[in-house]
């Protein structure tokens, strides 16, 4: 086709998409869509760039283990921290020699009792104590010692007195081929990730994009059919429409530039997980993130023209088509009941594809659902309209009628939410699996659980100045592995203090060298919630004596506490066992017990944040689509208005259009959830499925379908006030 | 009252029994009664099918569908609005014909707006209207 065709073509286009119905809202729905697919994809090349940086910063300061026999330069050693639930690295380092090399991100060798902090820990807050925590604070890491920007972690150099109580290695220098550690070990494969961010943003945008893309088709349909007969071939309906959206589409990639671009400039933490993005990674793939806000575009009118109609199969009607059988509606309906099973019968696959099948089987059910309620929608209403009861009620039939012809406005309206309501139920999923925990777990609520604490220390037993040192009201009891059972097979807690300890704590106090037996029941719901990962619900064995290792090559173990309902100062607890115990005490209180390792404090604020992000594209998405149908409603039932002057029937039939619908796609998509979860629910790791998150997605789903009734009544009903026929 | 636009403004989805049952229905009118109506209507006025859908009518068909949903009510007075002016000249003439021979059939009035001089010499009466203003009659 010549040049200046297809500029003609691309004029016409543009001109028909601004004249359209529903042309406006169409030019809106193109433009966020696209500004979402590209912000999609930049995130994506984000994620690599940024995983790139940190692998290269975090390697830098991998230290490089002295050689057998070899002089090292220093002493290092690590632990871990806790701080809001989320773990991060404490790195102990000491100078052997003068010219040391120091730690990247590290401006000069801390004094004995010194300690350097990333800026994320330096601008913690006054009552976690940072700053006198491992030492004085005498300054902060910058950035290229940093994984990230926002990461947590400190290099603390223990007093003379304190170095000893450190298993510490010899070290050369830096950049070493040893394990990674800080927020490097938080994250796992960036498969992992980019896969994560496929489900949660990829998914719901390009339902966003479907949806806008197919927004008003109904008129646009026709012309392409008109087109078609007066001769138009398929290029230039192709140009046409690609001009009636490539306006919207090239100012949605704009926007996207415009919103992507401060993040090339500064850092800028993201809100609510509490991580920066390094603008530094990211300028190193600015050309990437360029190209990426580009394949938006191509992608966006590829999309458009992908579901354009038919037009030239034989027998293409400029009139208002019925429902055809679409290749891709005949493949989902097909392949959704193969990705139920494979889901439910993921397990088989073994450990290791199990996962993978199951994400799979999910992501196809979610993707392929609404198809499968559009046809049957269909089907219902064809058989309904035909029923004798349902043609003598007037909504009733028209809706039937409408609903038979057009499955695709079932699909469309219904789509956005059954993949909401999947994204929803899966985080909640996940979620819950990350925090598998105990029902006494969920008994126990925040405050309480900082109320005791477990600390962990290679000293044998605790010293006075421990002791001296923890908060007013505070009791210690050792706690250690022991086997009560006859035979020997299993294991479970003893716990061992003065007596004023054990009472503290409503526990009986046996004569030295006896045992006393305590039921898991009857233990302290802090002591049920703090071993029960270790032991389960199995007794403890309670002993009289003092606060020493019960298991001496484990170290010593035991939980300081105070009175379940009196705060207790944690941040003095972990001064007190960095500097009194051994430099790499670990504290953690028994509210953060289910938060133990690094991935799950992290995965833990990323998933449902990116949930949720998904989940708000999903319901512009589903704003878009109502809006869409609501416009086509209207046109549909606004001649009704020259045979009745009631209004009753625009609401009645808004109904059965829309919100019957809705609700029927709700209660099918829930029922689908809890079908599809049942593979990864029960059992003792397994997750625990959300009944409150269930009531209310389908109170959602009511009001949802109440507003869409609404708004489709009053829209249709204000319409035919205003209507007119056609060339009058 | 009755009411018949140039281009019928039927609900294309709904079949031609169903749209004139529909103007029953919605005056309350039950079921049977309804249809029954709208099938003998029809037939009275040459629908050859019933229940096809409405899209797939004639122009000329289509327009008696709606001459009979205007019809359903019985009404005292029937509108129409260049009824025959979407039409060639056969089906022009066929609607024409079968509209003009309502009043005498169903004893109601019948006010007919056209362009068309040879559906309008049908007419016992004709006022002329020109830029809004009427400017003789016969």
């Amino acid at each position: 086709m010549k040049r200046g065709r297809i500029r003609h073509m691309l004029r016409i286009g543009r001109a028909a998409g601004r004249t359209a119905e529903g042309g406006r809202a169409r030019f809106w729905a193109l433009l966020a869509a696209t500004a979402i697919v590209a912000v999609t994809l930049c995130s994506l090349s984000a994620t690599a760039a940024t995983w790139q940086g940190r692998e290269q910063r975090g390697a830098a300061r991998v230290p490089v283990l002295a050689g057998h026999g070899q002089q090292g330069s220093a002493l290092w050693s690590r632990y871990w921290d806790g701080y809001q639930g989320r773990q991060f690295t404490v790195v102990v380092i000491a100078p052997l020699t003068a010219d040391a090399p120091l730690p990247p991100g590290v401006a000069r060798w801390p004094g004995p009792g010194e300690v350097f902090l990333s800026p994320a820990l330096a601008e913690g807050p006054t009552s976690e104590d940072f700053a006198h925590r491992y030492g004085t604070s005498v300054g902060t890491i910058s950035a290229e010692g940093l994984a990230s920007p926002g990461e947590r972690l400190a290099y603390v150099r223990p007093t003379t007195k304190m170095l000893g109580t450190a298993r510490m290695e010899k070290i050369t220098g830096y950049g070493g081929a040893g394990p990674a550690f800080g927020d490097l070990r938080v994250i796992g494969p960036q498969s992992s990730m980019l896969a994560v961010i496929g489900v949660l943003l990829g998914l719901p945008a390009l339902g966003l994009a479907a949806a806008a893309a197919r927004m008003g088709a109904a008129g646009r349909d026709r012309r392409d059919a008109l087109l078609h007969t007066l001769g138009a071939g398929r290029a230039a309906r192709a140009w046409m429409d690609i001009g009636a959206a490539i306006r919207p589409v090239c100012i949605g990639a704009v926007v996207a530039a415009l919103v992507t671009t401060p993040f090339l400039l500064v850092d800028v933490q993201l809100p609510w997980i509490d991580y920066t993005l390094y603008a530094p990674d990211l300028r190193r793939v600015g050309v990437t993130l360029a190209a990426a806000v580009a394949a938006s575009v191509a992608m966006m009118l590829g999309l458009v023209l992908l579901l354009r109609p038919a037009a030239a199969r034989k027998g293409a009607s400029t009139r208002p088509r019925t429902a055809g059988s679409g290749l891709l509606r005949l493949l989902a309906l097909g392949s959704c009941p193969a990705f139920l099973v494979l889901a439910l019968t993921s397990k088989s696959f073994g450990a290791q594809r199990s996962a993978a099948a199951y994400l799979f089987a999910v992501v196809g059910v979610w993707v392929t659902l609404p198809w499968v309620i559009g046809w049957a929608a269909s089907r219902i209403s064809r058989r309904a309209s035909r029923s004798p009861h349902h043609s003598g009620a007037p909504a009733r039939l028209i809706a039937a009628r409408t609903t038979a012809a057009r499955p695709g406005m079932v699909v469309r309206l219904v789509a956005a939410m059954i993949i909401a309501i999947g994204v929803i139920g899966q985080t909640q999923i996940i979620t819950s699996l990350l925090f598998a925990r105990s029902g006494d777990v969920e008994q126990l609520n925040s405050a309480q659980g900082r109320t005791m604490a477990l600390v962990q220390t290679s000293a044998p037993r605790l010293t006075y100045a421990f002791t001296a040192a923890l908060p007013k009201g505070a009791h210690a009891v050792a706690i250690g592995t022991g086997n009560i059972q006859s035979d020997g097979s299993s294991a479970s807690r003893v716990l061992q203090a003065p007596c004023s300890s054990l009472r503290a704590l409503q526990l009986p106090c046996p004569a030295p060298g006896q045992e006393a037996n305590v039921q898991y029941g009857a233990l302290d719901k802090r002591l049920r919630v703090s071993g029960y990962q270790t032991f389960g619900e199995t007794p403890a064995a309670v002993r009289t004596g003092p606060v020493s290792a019960i298991n001496s090559a484990a170290g010593l173990q035991a939980v300081v506490f105070t009175d379940i309902d009196e705060p207790m100062d944690i941040p003095a607890v972990k001064r007190a066992a960095h500097l009194y115990l051994s430099v790499k005490a670990l504290t953690e209180p028994v509210a953060e017990d289910g938060a133990k390792s690094f991935a799950v404090g992290y995965q833990s604020r990323w998933i449902p944040f990116l949930g949720t992000i998904g989940t708000l594209i999903l319901l512009t998405a589903m704003a878009l689509a109502a809006l869409s149908e609501f416009l086509q409603f209207s046109q549909t039932l606004a001649p009704l208005t020259v045979l009745t002057g009631r209004g009753q029937v625009f609401h009645t039939t808004a109904f059965w259009c829309l919100g019957a619908p809705l609700l029927g796609a709700g209660a099918i998509g829930t029922f689908v959830h809890v079908v599809l979860v049942q593979p990864v629910t029960g059992g003792e790791s397994g997750a625990t499925l959300s009944w409150n998150l269930i009531t209310a997605v389908l109170t959602a789903t009511v009001l949802l379908a109440a507003a869409a009734t609404a708004a489709g009544g009053f829209t249709a009903a204000r319409r035919a006030l205003t209507w007119r026929p056609r060339a009058d | 009252m009755g009411m018949v636009f140039q281009f019928g403004e039927l609900l294309p989805e709904l079949s031609p029994v169903e749209n004139v049952a529909l103007a029953a229905l919605l005056d309350g009118v039950d079921r049977d009664r309804a249809y029954g109506d709208s099938r003998r209507l029809l037939e009275e006025l040459g629908v050859p099918v019933t229940e096809t859908a409405t899209s797939e009518l004639s122009g000329g068909e289509r327009q008696r569908v709606a001459v009979a949903r205007a019809l359903i009510g019985s009404p005292a007075l029937l509108l129409a609005d260049e009824p025959t002016g979407a039409l060639d000249e056969t089906s022009r003439d066929h609607v024409a014909e079968m509209l003009f021979a309502v009043p005498a059939a169903r004893g109601c009035g019948l006010l007919v707006v056209t362009h068309d001089p040879a559906v309008a010499h049908r007419a016992d009466r004709v006022m002329h209207v020109e830029q809004g203003v009427l400017v003789g009659a016969r």
